[in-house]
């Protein structure tokens, strides 16, 4: 049996505030509704209003690894989206514009970076002619993409006259407008756009009614236009309930299933949304969960801090009573939270960060993604300091590894790093229930004693490395960021030094000794494949999808995914490099920073690169043209950039 | 609604020299200039409209503007400079109240 | 039996130099703790770094040495997450004020129940006698080439205005008039600060023990009447005026003493329990995260919002 495989991408683009969040939200719903499986994504400046933005979204009856570039559809109501976008398009595609955009040029669009007005100016100009929406659509029209040109205003009007409904809900309409017309140009049917916007809005009639009515309107021009269409098959995925939801969500979602009571954090993009979905939950019903123990809610201390030193402080604070503890930051709150590092390493107190890594360095783009924090996390902090540092490939591992991150910190005493990035933050997927099932995963909180012990050593040197830990409260005691006898109490003895050096250490061998080979790195493919792609973090499912692609055009690839970054598995990669004829390594930075580690653990040297620097997300488009051009020029260092 | 529809009754669509797009009690959206709010009447109207109360947007008065084709706030001396230079200058923008809930951490 | 304060003092060798003010205050504080009977294994003393903040190996409990400026954060994140604790933070001036001064300034905010001890001398002593944040604009000490060319901060001002409900000055040398600072401090409910001027014989020749005894008195003894207590918003309209007049005086004459207690704001834990009926029950560090080492909450149960049903 041969099952038809649809797989549908969509660019929707706006200015910043005007609808473009909605509309994409509804896309994702509308497919998911469908039976299909999403993966989608938000691109923006970092601008409060105005600045373009746009929601890139992927349906698939397979599972959709990655975003893909050029799109089956653009829906561009303003100006700047048409032009942006005007090279992400399809042979084959649909462009929604608005008409009343058309006599628009690039030039006198202010929100508008300038480079890319020169862009814009150079490439019509080849054309002789002005980068105008016009000529944008004449282009698109030429390339093969066949053009819906929305009568927005006139269409507006009509909801407007319709619905009575005040500016406020009319004007965010607008995107919906765009969206339903691409939707039912593409064969999604009128009921699953309204239950999509009724699922977006259901609980506001007063937004409801008027995007209910755009959608129509749009709707029935689109058909007066274009006729019928074949409508979309239903995807494989009906009749469940299904989860949509962004990188950031899953991870507060596995620290609050996970047993996370307190996280405090200090805002910063891309790592805030994490913060915010905690504190929105932060006191939970739970129904009989906890009914043995009297508890029917359970509260989780979530607190906005002066900077990042205080958030990571209050959280190894926390700790300290035993309290499950997190904090959560980017790039420039990390820097902060270096001295803080070491000290969670010296006095050994168990803290998970969750790095969101965005494009540097300094305040770089601080919307946009990147993977050039992982040197930065790996060497945080002063001193000689042993820390776990993990990177998830996407979503379900990212549910899975905060929830161990929070017991390895625990097992430990060691601060655990969970790598993550602008681009997991803000896409959304698909997810079923079975694939974040916390019951896969214990709870684990290593060697906790509670009550008083005799002669109780804080530092007690065992030989593991790990020592039994009590909560303060029970004891007399010294928790310590100078150097300690196994008391606590601070020593600068030179054998007390040599022994706790020694002992902190230790903890990477057990370390390394307890986490599973599977957990640490993942060979994906063939094994005996003669090219080696090696990458971390969530270059994974493009990498994948690009893998698949290869294939069928006969490239044979396999993937090294290194997880567990610190301690590295330098045994594991040693032994999948040594069969490898050329290694590729893919990452998001500029100065190869897994090479690096890669070449300081094992000796082999990542010989090709494939770099993406632009702070776009890595499509798998990128990756195919990097492999293939290594291939055919074996060139040491291809930049891919796709993107707007 | 009832008072929506007199409104609209009211309204007749004439040329862009005296209507809503060069009033002064206009409001254009801060996106989609095309679509305002009417300070006066207190609705939604569309920039071709008209009413008998049209009062023509001037750059007299010492206060801030808004220019619908730089999207940008203005004070009085740049307000009359991008009116010389035949840019939309609105007494103000209209932004949604829930936008909110469309932006992002930036 | 009540506790003495030999139960505080702990086996370790004292590490100031002689004549430093910092036995005074460690003084006080024994016999505060004392005479409030605070089991040590319920206390929490928290330090940064700096001669003072080594107080956390000279008094019985769970301490922490921290790093510098950075004893306020952790002992926040401590005292929220069990606010069954007892949590007080010693610091020098240079470490509260100077590269802790943001966490000072918005622990006053919080109001969470901590009771900080400034152990002020106005310089850097574990550096060598570096200007403090409290050391007057001009002044010169030993380890100084030049004057002091950057002003003062007063802590009590700057306490004041972040919301701080209990602000006194003390002397380290009257250890009995400091022991009842310490002990009123602690009994607080909320951020209670206590700025104490010390003499650091070894580097600040200029504001010596002969310098302050000429100045301080006692605010209580100069005026019976004296009361900083605020019991309500219009007790605060008459009283602050003449609150600040004192905070404000410096100079030739220093008063000692409580200058503000404020009984009209709830602390942070407070307010949590308000959010959150319970957390004074099971707070963070108590409150239990699973069944039998096992998880028994799924995303799909309670994170409702991001369901859709297709
Ligand atoms: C170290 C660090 N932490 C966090 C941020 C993120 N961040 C950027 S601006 C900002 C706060 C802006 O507030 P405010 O200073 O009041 O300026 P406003 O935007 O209100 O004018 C934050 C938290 C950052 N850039 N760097
Ligand atoms: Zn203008």
């Amino acid at each position: 049996m041969t099952r038809l495989t649809i797989d549908l991408s969509i660019i929707i683009g706006g200015p910043q505030g005007g609808g473009v969040e909605s509309a994409g939200q509804i896309a994702l719903k509308v497919f998911t509704l469908k039976g299909y499986n999403i993966i989608g994504t938000r691109e923006y400046h970092s601008n409060i209003m105005g600045a373009h933005s746009y929601f890139h979204i992927r349906a698939s009856s397979d599972t959709p690894r990655a975003l893909r570039l050029p799109v089956d559809s653009l829906v561009a109501i303003d100006a700047e989206s048409v032009l942006t976008h005007v090279n992400d398009v399809a042979k084959g595609s649909i462009v929604v514009y608005d008409v009343g955009s058309i006599n628009q040029d690039a030039s006198t669009l202010a929100p508008m970076e300038h480079s890319l007005k020169k862009r814009l100016e150079k490439m019509f100009s080849e054309r002789g002619a002005r980068p105008t929406v016009g000529e944008a659509i004449k282009l698109l029209e030429e390339r093969g993409a066949r053009t819906l040109d929305l009568p927005l205003k006139e269409l507006l009007r009509k909801v407007s006259e319709e619905t009575g409904s005040p500016l406020a809900s009319i004007a965010r309409t607008v995107n919906i407008m765009g969206l339903s017309a691409a939707l039912y140009a593409l064969g999604v049917e009128f009921p699953y756009i309204v239950k999509a916007v009724e699922a977006q809005f259901g609980k506001r009639p007063k937004i409801l009614a008027p995007n209910i009515a755009a959608a129509r309107i749009a709707v029935e021009y689109t058909h007066e236009k274009y006729g019928a269409r074949n409508p979309l098959p239903d995807g494989p995925h009906k009749g469940r309930v299904r989860m949509i939801v962004t990188g950031n969500e899953v991870v507060a979602m596995a620290k609050i299933v996970g047993g996370l009571t307190f996280e405090s954090f200090y805002p910063i993009t891309p790592s805030s949304d994490e913060a915010h979905y905690i504190e929105e939950n932060k006191y939970l019903d739970v129904g009989d969960v906890f009914r043995d123990v009297g508890l029917d809610k359970l509260s989780i201390v979530t607190l906005q801090t002066e900077d990042e030193i205080a958030a990571i402080g209050m959280a190894l604070g926390a700790a300290l009573t035993g309290a499950r503890a997190s904090t959560t930051t980017s790039g420039p709150g990390f820097s902060l939270m270096n001295e803080f590092i070491s000290m969670a390493v010296e006095a050994e107190i168990p803290i998970v960060i969750s790095l969101w890594m965005r494009a540097g360095p300094s305040t770089g783009i601080a919307t946009r993604t990147g993977q050039q924090d992982l040197l930065h996390a790996i060497f945080s902090g002063h001193g000689d300091t042993p820390k776990i540092v993990v990177a998830s490939g996407d979503h379900v591992e990212a549910f899975y590894d905060a929830i161990k991150a929070m017991n390895w910190a625990e097992k430990f005493q060691i601060p655990v790093i969970h790598l993550l990035d602008k681009y997991l933050a803000s896409t959304s997927v698909s997810l079923d229930e079975w694939d974040v099932d916390p019951s896969l995963v214990e709870i684990d909180r290593g060697k906790r004693v509670y009550g008083p012990v005799k002669d109780y050593k804080r530092y007690e040197i065992t030989e593991d490395g790990v020592s039994p830990i009590a909560p303060l409260g029970f004891n007399t005691m010294i928790i310590n960021s100078l150097e300690h006898d196994e008391y606590g109490f601070v020593s600068e003895d030179p054998i007390d030094r040599e022994a706790m050096v020694l002992k902190r250490v230790r903890k990477v061998e057990t370390i390394s000794k307890s986490i599973p080979e599977t957990e640490k790195a993942l060979l994906h493919g063939d094994p005996d494949a003669k090219v080696t792609i090696v990458s971390f973090g969530s270059t994974k499912q493009a990498i994948l999808s690009a893998m698949e692609e290869l294939y069928r055009e006969g490239v044979k690839v396999n993937f090294l995914q290194v997880r567990v970054l610190s301690p590295f598995p330098r045994d594991l990669v040693s032994k999948v490099l040594a069969g490898a004829e050329k290694i590729v390594g893919v990452e998001a930075n500029a100065t190869g920073q897994l090479s690096f580690l890669i070449r300081a653990h094992t000796g082999y040297s990542v010989g090709h690169v494939i770099q993406k620097l632009n702070a776009r997300p890595l499509y798998d488009i990128d990756v195919v043209y990097g492999v293939k051009r290594i291939i055919e020029s074996g060139v040491e260092r291809v930049v891919v950039n796709s993107g707007s | 609604m009832q008072r929506v529809a007199e409104v609209f009754k009211s309204m007749m669509s004439l040329g862009k020299s005296s209507s809503c797009s060069s009033c002064w009690d206009w409001l254009p959206h801060i996106h989609f200039p095309f679509v305002g709010y009417c300070t006066l009447w207190g609705t939604t109207t569309f920039e071709d409209y008209y009413c008998s109360s049209y009062k023509l947007v001037s750059v007299e008065r010492e206060r801030f503007y808004w220019c619908a084709t730089c999207k940008v706030r203005l004070n009085r001396e740049e307000a009359v400079s991008h009116w010389i230079m035949k840019h939309r200058v609105f007494r103000g923008a209209y932004v949604d109240p829930d936008i909110r809930e469309e932006l992002y951490e930036g | 039996m009540a506790r003495r304060w030999l139960d505080y003092k702990t086996g370790a060798w004292v590490q100031w130099c002689p004549g430093c003010g910092d036995f005074g205050i460690l003084n006080s504080i024994y016999g505060a703790l004392a005479e409030l009977d605070i089991d040590p294994t319920n206390l929490v003393v928290v330090g940064g770094i700096g001669c003072s903040s080594r107080s956390v190996y000279y008094i019985k409990g769970n301490n922490v040495h921290t790093i510098h400026g950075r004893a306020i954060p952790i002992a926040s994140g401590i005292k929220l997450a069990n606010p069954e604790l007892t949590v007080i933070v010693t610091g020098g001036d240079g470490d509260l004020l100077g590269i802790g001064g943001g966490h000072f300034t918005a622990l006053g905010r919080r109001n969470i129940d901590i009771a900080i001890f400034i152990y002020d001398n106005a310089v850097y002593g574990l550096t060598k006698g570096q200007a403090g944040p409290t050391l007057p604009l001009w002044a010169r000490t030993k380890a100084l080439a030049y004057p002091n060319i950057q002003g003062s901060v007063n802590p009590l001002l700057l306490a004041f205005a972040a919301g701080y409900t209990f602000i006194a000055r003390g002397y380290a040398y009257h250890v009995n008039q400091l022991k009842g600072l310490v002990k009123a401090a602690i009994q607080h409910k909320g951020s209670a600060v206590v700025d104490i001027l010390q003499p650091c014989p070894t580097y600040n020749d200029f504001m010596t023990q002969e310098w302050y005894e000429k100045r301080i008195y006692y605010l209580n003894e100069e005026d019976p009447t004296w009361d900083p207590v605020i019991r309500s918003p219009e007790d605060m309209k008459v009283k602050a005026p003449r609150i600040l007049e004192k905070m404000l005086e410096t100079g030739d004459r220093i008063p000692l003493g409580i200058f503000f207690q404020d009984l009209t704001k709830d602390t942070m834990e407070e307010r949590l329990e308000k959010a959150m009926p319970g957390y004074l029950r099971t707070p963070p560090a108590k409150r239990p995260i699973d069944v039998k080492g096992r998880i028994t909450l799924h995303p799909f149960k309670i994170f409702k919002d991001k369901l859709l049903e297709t």
